[in-house]
């Protein structure tokens, strides 16, 4: 299979049916329709298995498609045919939520430790094998088996791998409430002088059961320059929460829930707040 | 281009099959291939669109006079985008998707690749297969290599069953 190098994107608009005449399935335009109720999802599909459309598209185009379902279930899809074998590694979201299935078989299967190993195996393979180039739409981060041992210093390289990409939905979820993970983020730019491509992208940042300082609150603040929505919950570490003048001069939506130990909120001159 | 007089500007574009559709220029540059025509002084006349037929460039250009109308609000525009895709068959939806790839509209792309994503989601891969008329041309060897491949990331989820 030839694969475009240029996927993502940044790539030109692909010219797919050139010189093609209209297609024969299109001759009934002009005959007025009658007003119909909304296709619903099976019967798009059951008028799609005619013929093998799908598969016709362009790889940009499928791309985009299967960016939009979880890793798992794009990943899945390379089972389809050889057409999609190698899609899956070039998807512009990474939404790491497992499927319901999978979640109750872990829960069935394993113990704690091992369902940990599992995600964090899953993760690292398919960060190490993704190839979508510098552009990644969205990150989510859902770990619902979070062990505390086994996955902190994970979630540091993890999120290095999204703060190099030109990044703008970062959402990260351990969904359990003790232990907490705590956010790298300062580990993660002492090493570093120079910016991250995910400074000048990121609009929307989501953290739930992660810790953070509220020095790691400021100094995040005022390194992701567009960032337009924050929401923060299940913080155990904030106290006195402060975001005057212009550090954050794009933040439209914040959203603040089950801080406990916050004290003081101060909240002045964002103009699009 | 008539842009700075304040007068709105009418293009006219044509499909492969030589039908011819006006639009307000400041409807047709949600299309970014368009914008580009226009900024290079190449709208003057007729606009030719090869890749796109009279039947899906007229339902483009209905999506964007209906987008554009509305005001810069998330909400009411998404709920346009779903409304306009709810009685699209898949392949309406996919001439769509080729339109949207080739006149770089990046909202409408978005919402037609979620759309037809939506009828994958939660499915087995033979259902998926079935569904879309997908051949499998996989020796069993190949195909066992590929689950190989990614035997953790399908571990607890069944690849072949008809759910």
């Amino acid at each position: 299979m030839a694969f475009v190098a240029s996927i993502g994107k940044g790539a030109p608009p692909q010219l797919p049916r050139s010189g093609e005449p209209s297609l024969p399935t299109q001759t009934t335009s002009a005959a007025p329709q009658l007003p119909k109720s909304s296709s619903s999802l099976e019967e798009i599909a059951a008028e799609a298995s005619n013929c093998d459309k799908i598969s016709q598209l362009p790889d940009s185009i499928l791309v985009s498609i299967i960016s939009r379902l979880t890793v798992v279930e794009a990943v899945c899809t390379s089972i389809l045919s050889t057409r999609w074998r190698h899609l899956s590694t070039y998807i512009t979201r990474l939404d790491f939520t497992p499927t319901p299935k999978q979640q109750k078989y872990f829960e069935k299967n394993y113990d704690k430790i091992s369902k940990a190993e599992f995600i964090k195996y899953t993760i690292n393979h398919t960060l190490d094998s993704h190839k979508g180039g510098q552009f990644l739409d969205e990150f989510r981060l859902c770990l619902p088996f979070f062990s505390s041992q086994y996955q902190s210093s994970e979630i540091g390289r993890w999120l290095e791998f999204a703060f190099s990409k030109q990044v703008q939905i970062i959402d990260l979820h351990v969904h359990t409430f003790f232990p907490r993970a705590f956010f790298p983020f300062l580990p993660c730019l002492a090493s570093r002088n120079e910016a991250l491509p995910a400074f000048k992208s990121l609009k929307e940042l989501s953290l739930g059961a992660v810790d953070l300082g509220d020095e790691d609150l400021e100094l995040l603040l005022s390194n992701f320059i567009v960032l337009e929505r924050l929401s923060i919950e299940y913080n155990g570490k904030l106290r006195v929460v402060s975001i005057v003048g212009d550090l954050a001069p794009k933040l439209k939506h914040l959203n603040l829930r089950s801080c406990s130990s916050i004290e003081t909120v101060e909240i002045r001159g964002l103009m699009n707040l | 281009m008539a842009a700075e007089t304040g007068t709105p500007t009418t293009l006219t574009l044509k499909s492969n099959d030589d039908e011819l559709f006006s639009v307000a220029e400041s409807a047709a540059i949600l299309s970014v291939t368009i914008r580009n025509m226009v900024e290079d002084g190449c709208a003057g006349g007729v606009i030719p669109l090869d890749n796109v037929d009279g039947k899906t460039l007229a339902s483009v250009i209905t999506y964007m006079n209906g987008i554009s109308a509305i005001p810069a609000d998330e909400e009411k525009k998404k709920s346009y985008r779903d409304k306009f895709l709810s009685d699209k068959d898949f392949e309406t939806l996919a001439d769509m998707v080729l339109a949207a790839n080739y006149l770089n509209m990046s909202c409408l792309m978005d919402a037609v690749s979620a759309k037809i994503a939506q009828v994958m989601e939660k499915k087995s891969v033979g259902w998926v297969r079935r569904k879309f008329g997908i051949e499998n041309d996989y020796t069993p060897e190949e195909e066992a290599a590929v689950k190989e491949e990614h035997k953790w990331t399908f571990e607890g989820v069944e690849t072949d069953d008809d759910n």
